[in-house]
């Protein structure tokens, strides 16, 4: 158990100071930024047509209020727990990568869900976004992260023999 | 006996969040005081030419602090950290317990342990917010405390980290250490007999 904490631990800081740098982010993290961007703003238009991306910013053009997506805001800190966490765990590598790929799948999804939320929160009440952005999300967020890890160890096959938390 | 246990475990969670987060807004002026407490303790001491006080004010920390300027004269200067912000991980540590198995004591006893650890990542990441407030945003703040340029961005990192996902990852990090059986119990290809 200690061997897949110490190795969470470094995967998980290893890969946010990589996220931070400014290679990652004006490479990587940027544009992904946009393109949640201009995801959300897509699903939005299929029933609010005055909403437009630009950059990592989402507006509504007939209420004038926009939003941007900031780091924090974006999913990635997520995506960095739940892939340590996978990878620290002692399993074959077709269940990490397949992990990987559906729980940074369902991360996003939630986080989609989360700035739309929030894009109309906002034109409603401050106080409830600010609320719902600096503190309930946040929560929700991480327990999808928990909830899709133990979901993962559950499909994981039975051998005693890899696993950490029986050391 | 369910054969969907994470999903029921996950419901349990949901109910018991919008609870959680009610009784830490309602109470976050207790639950700030030993933040409040450990941070007034150490950081004026620790870096007393630029820090001067840290008063609680609600469930915010007014930091006092000194400016010089460039003929030696001193200015105080005041802003405010939000802790909630680093304490919003205490809500779901605690539906975690709430919905996980175990007596009213065990709970109890995961709970406190969860508590004070949450307590420590909550100061820490104040802590940080501070001091980087002072070392990256006040000029001449870095040449009085003589802290090198390298220490100074190790910092800023540090208050990132501290920031965007030490208080986040910390309740379930604790959560996970405290709950081994029960992990074992939603996760059977985990448990040693199975294999056998």
């Amino acid at each position: 158990m200690l061997r897949f904490f110490l190795f969470f631990l470094a995967i998980q800081i290893v890969l946010f100071v990589v996220s931070v740098t400014s290679i990652a982010q004006n490479l990587v993290i940027v544009p992904f930024t946009e393109l949640i961007a201009a995801i959300s703003a897509w699903l939005i238009m299929l029933f609010d047509v005055d909403v437009v991306s630009e950059g990592v910013v989402i507006r509504d053009y007939g209420h004038g209020f926009a939003v941007a997506i900031q780091a924090g805001c974006n999913g990635v800190e997520a995506v960095i727990v739940l892939v340590a966490a996978i990878l620290a765990f002692p399993s074959p590598w077709k269940y990490k990568l397949g992990g990987i790929f559906l729980g940074s799948i369902a991360v996003q999804a939630l986080n989609l869900i989360r700035i739309i939320t929030l894009f109309y929160l906002g034109q409603w009440n401050m106080k409830v976004f600010e609320w719902a952005h600096l503190y309930i999300w946040q929560a929700l967020i991480m327990l999808d992260v928990l909830i899709f890890f133990l979901v993962w160890l559950r499909y994981l096959p039975k051998d005693k023999s890899k696993f950490a938390f029986n050391e | 006996m369910n054969n969907r246990p994470v999903l029921y475990f996950f419901l349990r969670v949901l109910v018991w969040l919008p609870i959680t987060f009610s009784i830490w807004y309602y109470f976050s002026i207790i639950f700030t005081w030993p933040i409040a407490f450990a941070v007034d303790g150490s950081l004026p001491n620790l870096f007393s030419p630029v820090v001067a006080e840290i008063r609680q004010n609600g469930y915010q920390l007014t930091v006092i602090g000194r400016v010089y300027s460039s003929s030696g004269s001193v200015g105080l200067l005041r802003f405010d950290v939000n802790t909630l912000l680093y304490s919003n991980c205490l809500p779901l540590y605690t539906a975690l317990v709430l919905a996980s198995p175990g007596g009213e004591g065990q709970k109890w006893l995961r709970w406190l342990i969860g508590l004070v650890l949450l307590w420590l990542v909550a100061t820490l990441s104040v802590s940080l917010e501070i001091m980087k407030h002072f070392l990256a945003e006040i000029p001449g703040a870095r040449e009085i405390l003589n802290f090198p340029s390298w220490a100074v961005n190790g910092l800023i990192l540090s208050d990132l980290y501290g920031n965007l996902l030490l208080p986040a990852l910390a309740p379930l990090v604790i959560w996970i250490a405290l709950n081994l059986d029960y992990i074992k119990q939603l996760a059977p290809g985990l448990r040693k007999e199975d294999s056998c």
